[in-house]
């Protein structure tokens, strides 16, 4: 994780030029990120704190790095993600997503597309129920930060909702994982489906 | 209690001997508190001051606070326009600056209200209307050199700038009578309100509130009084 006032260091892989160069001159635009390199091949060892990945090309693979895959289908996002993918986000996401998803990704956070949350928790089976007295009730804060969680959004899109910082949001986050007893957000999405109505 | 000890104490309060460091605790309480205190910088901005065209060098404005990087930025714009992406009535450097820039990074956006430019104007009847008029006029003159001589967010800043655009300010409040001087304070009251409550609703963040630097002088001496906040300059954030 890069430390809280240095660049995040991107490394952008794809092997169609276009795509490759339109990133690369995108991020470069960009305030606290840094492009470290561009590659058209999956390396083995990289010196950055994300690799930005053109999923279409490759088939779905165990990454020895921390990777932010960019898929054109839902299903692939799946696959990417049993892989190891740490984010995925659709080719079609805004400038401002890719942006969430890489700092997201950067500090250790799994970043998922909306569409994508909702592919995956449409399509989980089974799924685990616990009962409801199990779990320990959520702060007024934890459950506006919840209703936020299961409807897909960022940390940095719940934060500006909430007009909270991005770390108070992960702090409540953490928070609620401990109290659902999950590990991740999906698994805090797909509790959700199974609790809320 | 002096600077030097506590420095001393807190060498200690990280290593794991629980002895020092509930002594650390007991001892240093009111010092620990400091460092609870929500950290605040206001930024000046001179935009939109009184509503004239100046140069003014937004690039350095956003290279500041992407330098600063606090957690929750306070923007001169009202809520509901925000949340509805309308920033027609937002100050230039709120909408072409300040919001651009947060949603590229972290910061969080935090709307404080939209603050009128029409509060110092003057008050009264015939011929002392006319005089506040002049008056104000004549102090107003001074703005065209003060937006010549600080065309960038760095110079706005400086102490010089910020002292004589608060004086200027307080000449300008007195001069426009009483029911000016309380819409001034009114304004000025109303924007220290909603910075408080932003600090409040998430203590121990980083805020850095973009306010037009005439109203940063007023502010920096109510908030340097609040026991909850800890005012720094904008690079000490």
């Amino acid at each position: 994780m890069p430390a809280p006032n240095l660049p995040i260091r991107v490394l952008v892989t794809s092997p169609r030029a276009l795509n490759c160069a339109g990133w690369v001159a995108l991020l470069r635009g960009q305030p606290q990120i840094e492009v470290v390199g561009e590659t058209n091949a999956l390396v083995s060892q990289v010196e950055s704190d994300v690799v930005l990945l053109d999923a279409q090309p490759f088939k779905p693979q165990a990454l020895p790095f921390r990777f932010l895959a960019i898929v054109s289908a839902l299903d692939d996002a799946v696959q990417w993600l049993d892989a190891g993918a740490m984010g995925c986000i659709l080719d079609t996401a805004s400038v401002e997503e890719l942006l969430n998803a890489i700092r997201q990704v950067a500090r250790g956070d799994t970043f998922l597309s909306p569409p994508i949350v909702k592919h995956i928790v449409e399509s989980a089976v089974p799924r685990h129920r616990r009962s409801e007295e199990e779990i320990e009730p959520l702060t007024e804060r934890e459950r506006a930060v919840f209703q936020l969680l299961a409807q897909g959004l960022s940390n940095k899109d719940m934060a500006q909702k909430l007009y909270l910082s991005v770390r108070t949001v992960e702090g409540h986050l953490l928070n609620i994982y401990g109290k659902l007893r999950v590990n991740s957000r999906t698994e805090a999405v797909l509790w959700a489906v199974d609790h809320i109505q | 209690m002096s600077n030097r000890p506590y420095s001393f104490w807190v060498g200690h309060f990280t290593c794991s001997n629980q002895v020092v460091l509930r002594g650390c605790v007991v001892c240093f309480r009111d010092k620990v508190n400091v460092m609870n205190k929500t950290r605040i910088a206001l930024l000046g901005t001179l935009a939109d001051l009184h509503a004239q065209p100046i140069r003014y060098d937004l690039a350095e404005l956003e290279r500041i606070v992407a330098t600063t990087q606090p957690d929750l930025l306070g923007v001169e714009i009202e809520r509901d326009e925000f949340e509805r992406n309308d920033f027609v009535n937002a100050p230039l450097e709120v909408r072409d600056a300040l919001i651009p820039l947060a949603r590229k990074t972290d910061m969080v956006i935090v709307p404080l209200g939209a603050m009128s430019r029409d509060e110092l104007l003057a008050s009264g009847k015939g011929w002392l209307l006319d005089l506040r008029t002049a008056l104000i006029r004549a102090l107003e003159g001074l703005v065209p050199w003060i937006q010549t001589t600080a065309s960038d967010a760095r110079t706005i800043n400086s102490a010089l700038v910020c002292h004589t655009c608060g004086w200027l300010c307080d000449l300008e409040a007195m001069a426009s009578g009483a029911a000016g001087r309380r819409a001034w304070a009114a304004a000025n009251d109303n924007l220290l309100t909603q910075i408080v409550s932003m600090a409040r609703h998430d203590p121990n963040t980083r805020i850095l509130v973009a306010v037009q630097c005439r109203r940063k002088h007023w502010l920096d001496s109510k908030l340097r009084r609040m026991a909850d906040v800890e005012l720094v300059n904008y690079w000490e954030l």
